[in-house]
C-alpha cells in the first residue's frame, strides 16, 4: 500500500480530481482486497472499491490530515461493506461458482494451483463464519497489519471492543477449522 | 474467570508472550486436552492466514472510476439542479397561495379597501386645496405672466436690430 503525500492530498481536498486518480492507482488493490475478503464476490467487490472512492471523494473535505489516510480511505470501504452484509446477509454461494471465481486464467501447475485454491477457499469459508464486523477486525489485522488503536479507528469502535472482537474471532476461526477438519476426515 | 479462560487467552494472544506466561502455558498445555487441541488449531489457521495473499481486481478500476466520477458528478448536478427548481416551484406556490389567502379573505379585504379610500379621500381634499390657493393667485399670476412675456419679446427684438447694425457696419468697410 503506497503513502499518499500531503501536496496530493491537498489538492484533492481543493477539488483536483486528477490529484484523486493517483490515490485510486495507490489504494485500488487494497481496498479491493478487504472488500473482497468482506464480500466474497468480485463483481461485488469491485463495486464496493468505486463506492468506497466515491465516498471518499465526496467527504473529502471531513478527512483529517492529522490521521493516517489508509485508516481513514480502509475504514469507508470497512464501513461499506459490513452495512451491505448487513443488508443482505450474503446467500450461501455454490462451490462451482467459488471455484470459477478463484481460478486464474492461465494454470501452469495445476497441482498447485489447486492446494491454492483449496487454501483460498477456506480462508474465505472461515472469514465467512464470523459476523461483519469481526471478520472487518480480522482482515485489517492480518492483511494490513493494523494495530488495536487503527481497527479501533476504522471501525468506529473502542480499542477494549477490539480487543474482545480479535480474540473471540480466533476462537471462533480455530473451532471452526476444527470442525472443517472432522469434516473432511469423515 | 476460569483457568481456562486464562491460558485460552494465552493462546490467542497476539505477539510474544513473557516469560512466566509461556512457562505457565507450557505446563498447563502438557496436562490439558482441550487447550493443547485449541493452540494447534489456532496454528493451523495462522498459518493459512499468514500465506493468504492480497487479491487483486481483474477490471480496470481507475478507467472504471474515471468514469464513474464524470457519471455521478453529472447525476449530482442535475439532482441539485432538479432540487432548485423544484424548491423554487414550491416557494412560488406557498407565497401565491399564502398571498391569495390573505388578499382575498373578508378581514383583509373590507379594512384594505377602507384604507385605500380614506387614502383617496385625502388625495381628492389636497386637490381641492391647492386648486383654491391658485384661484386666490390668479390675477397676480395672470399679470405677472405677461410681463414676463412682453419682456422676453422686447429683449428679442432689441438684440436682432443690435445685430443687424453690426452687418451692416461690416459690409460698409470691405467695400471701402
Amino acid at each position: 500500500m503506497n503513502n499518499i503525500s500531503t501536496d496530493i492530498l491537498e489538492k484533492v481536498k481543493e477539488g483536483d480530481a486528477d490529484a484523486f486518480t493517483d490515490i485510486v492507482d495507490a489504494y485500488q488493490n487494497a481496498i479491493y482486497n478487504l472488500c473482497y475478503r468482506m464480500l466474497y464476490n468480485r463483481t461485488e467487490a469491485e463495486d464496493a472499491t468505486q463506492e468506497t472512492f466515491w465516498k471518499a471523494w465526496t467527504n473529502f473535505s471531513k478527512y483529517d490530515f492529522n490521521r493516517s489516510f489508509s485508516t481513514w480511505i480502509l475504514s469507508i470501504a470497512a464501513h461499506y461493506c459490513i452495512d451491505l452484509q448487513r443488508k443482505k446477509k450474503v446467500p450461501e454461494i455454490e462451490i462451482d461458482e467459488t471455484m470459477e471465481e478463484i481460478i486464474p486464467d492461465p494454470i501452469p501447475h495445476p497441482e498447485q494451483e489447486a492446494i491454492r485454491n483449496e487454501e483460498e477457499q477456506q480462508i474465505q469459508d472461515m472469514l465467512n463464519s464470523l459476523n461483519e464486523t469481526d471478520r472487518a477486525a480480522i482482515v485489517l489485522r492480518y492483511w494490513y497489519d493494523f494495530s488495536d488503536r487503527e481497527i479501533a479507528e476504522s471501525l468506529s469502535v473502542s480499542e477494549s471492543a477490539v480487543k474482545s472482537r480479535l480474540f473471540r474471532a480466533r476462537k471462533q476461526l480455530a473451532q471452526y477449522w476444527d470442525g472443517q477438519t472432522q469434516f473432511n476426515q469423515g | 474467570m476460569d483457568s481456562h479462560e486464562y491460558y485460552e487467552e494465552l493462546i490467542l494472544k497476539d505477539g510474544d508472550l513473557s516469560g512466566e506466561e509461556r512457562k505457565n502455558l507450557k505446563a498447563h498445555l502438557e496436562e490439558c486436552e482441550k487447550c493443547q487441541k485449541l493452540e494447534e488449531q489456532w496454528k493451523s489457521c495462522l498459518n493459512l492466514l499468514s500465506k493468504a495473499p492480497m487479491v487483486e481486481p481483474k477490471a480496470d478500476i481507475t478507467g472504471k472510476w474515471e468514469q464513474t466520477l464524470q457519471v455521478r458528478t453529472f447525476e449530482k448536478e442535475m439532482k441539485n439542479q432538479n432540487r432548485q427548481i423544484i424548491g423554487t416551484i414550491i416557494l412560488i406556490t406557498v407565497l401565491s397561495i399564502f398571498s391569495c389567502t390573505v388578499l382575498l379573505s373578508p378581514e383583509f379585504l373590507i379594512p384594505s379597501t377602507i384604507q385605500a379610500s380614506q387614502i383617496l379621500l385625502l388625495l381628492a381634499g389636497l386637490a381641492n386645496q391647492f386648486r383654491t390657493i391658485l384661484s386666490m393667485l390668479r390675477l397676480p399670476v395672470l399679470i405677472f405672466s405677461l410681463g414676463g412675456i412682453l419682456a422676453v419679446i422686447c429683449f428679442v427684438v432689441i438684440n436682432r436690430i443690435g445685430i443687424n447694425n453690426e452687418e451692416n457696419s461690416n459690409e460698409g468697410v470691405e467695400q471701402s
